[in-house]
């Protein structure tokens, strides 16, 4: 009981951090800190993963709500939750995972985890981009955008994990 | 019962996934003003390019029809030529006599006419839904614009919705919000028709003053009181006058004098001085 009071906890508070404060952030007229990301990546690990793609919507459909673009950030966490397990194969093993393990840096190490962030915001974050321009006209400054943004929001996720990291139960750096 | 339970265990994953990612571009598409216009645009465009394939091999089908009544439009065209009149003779007739007779009509830079026509062919066409629609493939480059009438060379046939640059969508009579101005065709008194969704074709008329002289088969045309569409163009035949007594109009019903479903050629007309008279209203 107390996991789930912990998880919907954390989609409250992230929810909130992003639509009232990250999303007024705006550099250079683009760029802004998608960090509820973390909401869906902080799932336990072992979730089924049709329950992964229907919560995905879900926290992508609340913000989409807050931020008046409804559907946009939905169908970027969908296909974002639709690869979580296929991508966190490579980096965990299922015999390591417990119920309720969160694949968080203190459990994969921080080499591990920023590379498996790296690839489930690059899929998030071109399909957002993507979906937002909605042609591929200007495909490569798009691409350009999506890039940078990228950038920025794994430079939100790491100190975030850093600052908040759950007790350690393994490290390996 | 144990086969459905293991294929949903075996696709839930792919069958969640489809789903939720089709509600969310439903979503995208339906909400927000930019990617609806995109995917709209697109979606004509295609359309269009779809039917108008089918539509190269399905026009052959009508083409008796179509036939009999370009040769009808024709005769009638022909009865109206100098060369049909009685007083005609070849050798006094020169230009100014030809203006005489047709008056203000003929070529004359004081009168010019007012309605042009734009031929066009239909590639999509329903008549079996309560809104139905019919495409043409005459858009933007062609001159078409939103709100010019359509007619067939006997009959009205809509007015034109939507265009984009090569195709252009007709609200058909055959639509429950048409509604055009009509006047049986001897008379001055002036009413609406439209069409009430269950028969293809029969419409219906309200609105023409109780006092009205009208028979049965009395040919009903439009009015000519707005831009859309010039007078005197066919509408239906009168088919059942019913008196309400308690309005003091007629409601009629008409049966239309084209057969919808075979609609394939028709003009759409060009209001010349449409802009003036849309500054005039707004």
């Amino acid at each position: 009981m107390r996991r789930y009071i912990q998880h919907i906890i954390r989609y409250i508070i992230l929810t909130l951090f992003q639509v009232i404060v990250l999303n007024n952030i705006n550099i250079g007229g683009f760029l802004c800190p998608y960090l509820y990301v973390l909401i869906i990546l902080m799932l336990p690990a072992n979730i089924e993963n049709w329950l992964m793609v229907i919560i995905s919507m879900f926290v992508g459909l609340t913000i989409d709500f807050f931020s008046g673009t409804i559907g946009l950030h939905a169908s970027a966490c969908v296909l974002m939750g639709a690869c979580y397990h296929a991508i966190l194969r490579f980096f965990i093993n299922n015999r390591e995972m417990k119920p309720g393990t969160v694949a968080d840096i203190s459990f994969m190490g921080l080499l591990n985890y920023t590379l498996f962030t790296l690839i489930m915001i690059t899929v998030h974050h071109l399909a957002l981009f993507f979906l937002d321009a909605f042609t591929l006209k200007s495909f490569l400054v798009t691409l350009g955008h999506a890039g940078l943004n990228i950038l920025l929001t794994l430079a939100i996720i790491l100190p975030y994990q850093l600052i908040f990291r759950s007790r350690a139960r393994r490290y390996s750096y | 019962m144990r086969e459905i339970i293991r294929f949903l265990q075996r696709y839930i994953f792919s069958i969640t996934f489809i789903i939720c990612l089709l509600v969310s571009l439903i979503l995208l598409m339906r909400f927000n003003d930019y990617q609806r216009a995109v995917s709209n645009n697109f979606v004509n465009n295609f359309e269009g390019t779809i039917y108008e394939k089918r539509s190269d091999i399905t026009k052959y089908w009508q083409l008796g029809t179509v036939n009999k009544n370009l040769a009808e439009e024709n005769a009638m065209l022909r009865k109206m030529l100098v060369t049909s009149y009685r007083n005609y003779d070849i050798d006094t007739m020169d230009i100014d006599n030809l203006r005489t007779l047709y008056g203000r009509a003929f070529n004359n830079p004081e009168n010019p006419n007012i309605f042009n026509f734009i031929p066009a062919e239909v590639i999509y066409n329903t008549t079996n839904y309560n809104n139905n629609k019919i495409i043409i493939d005459k858009g933007k480059n062609d001159g078409i614009r939103e709100g010019m009438g359509v007619i067939s060379p006997t009959s009205v046939v809509g007015i034109v919705v939507k265009v984009t640059n090569n195709y252009a969508s007709i609200m058909p009579v055959l639509h429950s919000n048409f509604r055009v101005g009509v006047k049986p065709i001897s008379e001055k008194e002036y009413g609406t028709a439209s069409w009430h969704g269950n028969d293809f074709r029969t419409g219906n008329v309200v609105d023409l003053p109780s006092h009205t002289r009208l028979k049965i088969n009395d040919t009903i045309v439009t009015s000519g009181l707005s831009k859309i569409f010039p007078p005197n163009i066919p509408v239906g035949l009168v088919k059942n006058i019913k008196p309400k007594a308690s309005t003091g109009v007629l409601d009629v019903d008409i049966s239309f004098i084209d057969d919808y479903r075979k609609t394939t050629y028709v003009y759409v007309i060009d209001h010349i001085y449409s802009n003036q008279i849309d500054s005039l209203m707004h």
